[in-house]
């Protein structure tokens, strides 16, 4: 018999749909395996996106941290809060102000620029410039006493064509009438012929000429101090600069100092009462 | 005469099923368990199909607040970093230049004390010229240098593109180093961006035309805080 014909047709069909159902399970499955496979790789690109969206936050974070170190460096200096004054050459004018507040504003007279030879016949130079910078008011003086330097008895002599002649202590200088030039104590004083002595008058435009000869009195003299060229007040900023009054008010508004900063009496009068020491003072 | 053999018949369903219950059920139970398998597939290939959308979601919110945050992170950035410039410019120990770039403002400073405060009129960002040749000019931020303080007898070569941007055709190179061409001073700086006064002439000579990405000012004002300039300096924007 032959064995196909053992087999009822109906048992084929089931044996079909057997192998029909067993191959579109398998064919289901592999399609379901690829949605699972986009589904964790899905799955992966969002993690990498919450990884990227951390390290941008965290980044961010640590920059601003960075930044907000660095502001906290940028830390005021001590003269924070505090008044200062501003001197502008180019406008000849000065501020005493905190902050924008301006507590007091007015002309004065910079450094003329002029240069002075020191000696004949050498090349060193006095400059006359205010200097330029932040400097402190170190000490304040009330009707204040001018030392002038050697380069004030320069600029006369090389003026009137004078031969400057620094006196010193113990030294004499032979006059042409008979008398001496010396030391005598805290003066400056001639010493006629019959022994007198006569001490020199201080003060600017009464220095001490002899014949052809600008004497120079020593420091510490009494004819090395004058009185009332500087005004009433002055505000000391070191290395013989200042803020200080004037016997010349007309000199104010121009470049005519030999440095300091000149101010009508009125004003340094003013300020001296309200700047204390250890204001900065910045000129440019 | 023999009688004919009977042909055998196909057996009934019934008949096999009797004789061969293993296979008949194999095949129903083989059926069965495909079925089933395929019900589970289906709802698990929804779950998948589920999951997948929402993962998709998520990316898409991830990277939005990724954009968010770094656009934000960007601006938060150029905020602090402007404010930084402006703390580090206004308590520098040394003598400097800043300029309020939006207030239209330059401040002479040291150690918080303003020394000098000069109205700006302040260059815009332009891109100028035609594709491939265009140059973009922007307004500084941040830190610059000084390169060279001009007097009215120094001599600076003015770029290219201000012609251009003028509406006039640059002229050869030695053609465009001009004295004075910055006005009575003029103040160079690393980069390009240059603080200037009026020139009396030349392609700046126009008060109503300002260069692009730089700074003009009075010329009283560059007078009065040159000799303070050095070559050196730090100007800050911000």
């Amino acid at each position: 018999m032959n064995p196909f014909r053992s087999v009822p047709r109906s048992v084929y069909v089931l044996g079909g749909v057997a192998i029909v159902a067993a191959a579109a399970t398998g064919a289901f499955g592999y399609s379901t395996l690829q949605v699972r496979y986009a589904r964790d790789v899905t799955g992966s690109v969002l993690k990498h996106s919450r990884d990227l969206l951390s390290r941008v936050r965290s980044g961010a974070g640590a920059t601003a941290d960075s930044l907000r170190k660095a502001m906290a460096e940028a830390t005021p200096g001590p003269d924070a809060g505090k008044p200062y004054i501003v001197v502008s050459i180019a406008d000849r004018r000065m501020w005493y102000k905190l902050g924008d507040t301006v507590f007091y504003t007015t002309r004065v007279a910079v450094g003329s620029g002029k240069t002075l030879v020191k000696q004949v016949g050498k090349t060193d130079e006095y400059k006359f410039d205010t200097p330029r910078g932040r400097l402190t008011v170190l000490s304040r003086d009330v009707g204040p006493v001018w030392v002038p330097p050697d380069w004030h008895f320069v600029e006369i002599a090389d003026k009137k064509k004078f031969t400057v002649v620094r006196l010193k202590r113990g030294q004499t200088v032979k006059t042409a009438d008979g008398g001496e030039i010396l030391v005598d104590g805290n003066d400056v004083v001639k010493k006629f012929a019959d022994g007198h002595e006569v001490p020199y008058e201080s003060g600017e435009g009464r220095e001490i000429v002899d014949g052809k000869n600008l004497i120079v009195p020593p420091y510490g003299t009494n004819q090395r101090k004058y009185r009332g060229t500087l005004g009433g007040h002055r505000l000391n900023l070191g290395d013989g600069y200042a803020l200080h009054g004037t016997d010349e008010p007309r000199s104010v508004g121009a470049a005519t100092s030999h440095g300091c900063v000149r101010l009508r009496n009125e004003d340094i009068d003013y300020l001296y009462g309200i700047v204390p020491v250890g204001t900065p003072v910045y000129i440019y | 005469m023999p009688r004919d053999t009977p042909v055998a018949s196909r057996p009934t369903f019934s008949e096999f099923r009797r004789r061969h219950p293993n296979i008949v059920l194999t095949l129903i139970a083989l059926i069965v368990a495909c079925c089933a398998f395929d019900g589970f597939l289906m709802h698990q290939r929804t779950l998948y199909q589920d999951e997948t959308r929402r993962l998709r979601a998520g990316i898409d919110e991830a990277q939005r607040q990724r954009a968010d945050a770094i656009h934000g992170s960007q601006e938060r950035r150029k905020q602090m970093v402007m404010d930084l410039v402006k703390r580090q410019a206004r308590w520098s120990n040394d003598i400097h230049l800043a300029i309020s770039v939006d207030s239209g403002r330059m401040y002479l400073e040291r150690q918080g004390a303003v020394l000098r405060e000069i109205p700006i009129r302040m260059g815009p960002d332009r891109r100028i010229g035609v594709a491939p040749d265009t140059v973009h000019v922007s307004i500084p931020r941040g830190t610059r240098t000084v390169q060279a303080v001009l007097s009215d007898s120094d001599a600076w070569q003015v770029p290219a593109w201000v012609y251009t941007d003028r509406g006039f055709k640059p002229p050869a190179t030695a053609q465009r180093m001009l004295i004075k061409a910055l006005g009575p001073v003029g103040i160079v700086l690393d980069g390009g961006t240059v603080i200037y006064s009026l020139p009396a002439d030349g392609p700046l000579g126009d008060a109503s035309y300002t260069m692009p990405g730089s700074v003009r000012a009075r010329a009283e004002d560059l007078d009065a805080i040159a000799p303070n300039v050095v070559k050196g300096m730090v100007v800050y924007f911000y």
